[in-house]
């Protein structure tokens, strides 16, 4: 059986190792500052890498799981949701 | 490295994977979860030790640089952003009867639409729940017509048309509520925007202009107590207790020049710590040198309105006269 790929849902590859990279490698959900939801597919790392990787840069927003404030270095993951609130505002 | 739009089309990027095996961070000051990281001190801190540290800092700042004193009557300008709310929290917090130092919020309503309502609804609620002494004043009693109608065909002078009769509207309103100081939610970020900004225009003058000493009867002196704690340290100053407002941005801030100089100054800093803070003391040094050499200013009563300015009319009388009143 071949599972899709987690970004085009392609078939793509045995079952059994797709199963095996799907727990290494989930799909974390991101609610950006215009309220877009963006998945990114990675295995955990810290928030200043997820930002990045978006071309956000941490010093203009703040993130938060749950509620709660993330510092740069927490590490986020597998079934996260964070939410990337911008900070610097014109005006 | 180079940081694009945060508010792109939904889509599936890859991240490189992390090999630290970091656990989660911790305060510094206790084992309470971290909320922030603070690079200078190479620290993170918990919710509790957040608040304490950035009212200290505040508090520190208003201490070593004399801003406050018994028996002043701070005029807040409060426009309901983040940063005059944070102020607005702190001073009261600071200062209370007792200290004979009493505050009044001042907003300026510059009739904005889509953006001034919901913040100054924000401003209210605020000094509502802390009981502090609150005046809006519409730009239309100032100027006889809102930013919006001002600006027609002329959008691009946004930011100076609004500073100009801003200022004016919140100096008149701090005196009328017998002010003897102005407090503004200027951050770090903000002060070290402005150096650039002054150095960029080759504005020495204003780059070195001390706002904080007042001129005899002339000025009210300006304070910013907020003027050591980043933009980010007042967000999340803010977000851990409950008074970050997500508030929609200023539709004319796309044509300052403030906006790029904030994205490239953000990314210096990021990558170079301590950037922002640099410039700031490079201001201070600049002044020092300049100060011998400096020209004492003529300072004249405008022929109009009769308010300080350094030539024959003020900026507000030639603002009305170039936008036709």
């Amino acid at each position: 059986m071949y599972l899709p790929c987690i970004r085009c849902d392609t078939p793509t590859m045995p079952g059994n190792l797709s199963t095996r990279l799907s727990q290494y490698y989930q799909v974390m959900r991101i609610v950006l500052p215009d309220q877009s939801i963006r998945k990114v597919d990675h295995r955990p790392c810290s928030v200043d890498e997820v930002l990045l990787s978006l071309g956000i840069n941490p010093l203009e927003v703040i993130v938060s799981r749950n509620g709660i404030l993330l510092p740069e270095g927490t590490k986020v993951g597998t079934e996260d949701e964070i939410r990337v609130i911008r900070i610097a505002h014109g005006g | 490295m180079r940081f694009g739009s945060s508010g792109s089309p939904t889509g599936v990027s890859v991240v490189e994977p992390d090999t630290t095996g970091q656990a989660a961070p911790v305060c510094a000051c206790c084992t309470e979860p971290a909320v922030i990281y603070q690079p200078e001190s190479h620290r993170h801190l918990c919710c509790t030790h957040l608040i304490s540290d950035v009212e200290e800092r505040v508090a520190g700042t208003i201490r070593e640089t004399g801003q406050i004193h018994a028996g002043d009557r701070i005029a807040v300008a409060l426009s309901g952003g983040k940063d005059s709310t944070a102020l607005l929290l702190i001073l009261s917090r600071l200062f209370n009867e007792q200290q004979e130092v009493s505050l009044v919020a001042i907003t300026v309503d510059e009739g904005i639409a889509g953006y001034r309502t919901e913040t100054v609804r924000a401003a209210q609620d605020l000094t509502r729940e802390l009981g502090v002494e609150h005046h809006v004043i519409p730009f239309s009693a100032l100027a006889g017509a809102d930013l919006d109608m001002l600006l027609v065909g002329r959008e691009k002078q946004a930011c100076t048309v609004c500073g100009i009769l801003r200022r004016k509207a919140l100096i008149d309103a701090a005196r009328a509520a017998c002010a003897t100081k102005i407090a503004t939610g200027h951050n770090l970020d903000d002060e070290a925007q402005s150096v650039f900004m002054n150095v960029l225009r080759g504005d020495l003058p204003r780059l070195i202009r001390d706002t904080g000493a007042g001129s005899m009867d002339c000025f009210l002196p300006r304070i910013k107590p907020l003027a050591d704690i980043y933009e980010k340290e007042i967000a999340s100053y803010l977000f851990v207790q409950g008074w970050f407002a997500i508030l929609p941005e200023c539709p004319y801030s796309r044509y300052a020049l403030r906006a790029e100089v904030r994205s490239m100054l953000s990314s210096l800093e990021y990558r170079y710590p301590g950037t922002m803070r640099h410039l700031i003391e490079s201001k201070g040094k600049i002044a020092k040198y300049c100060a011998g050499a400096r020209a004492p200013g003529t300072l004249n009563r405008c022929r109009e309105c009769g308010d300080p300015c350094s030539g024959e009319i003020c900026q507000v009388c030639r603002l009305r006269h170039s936008l036709g009143h």
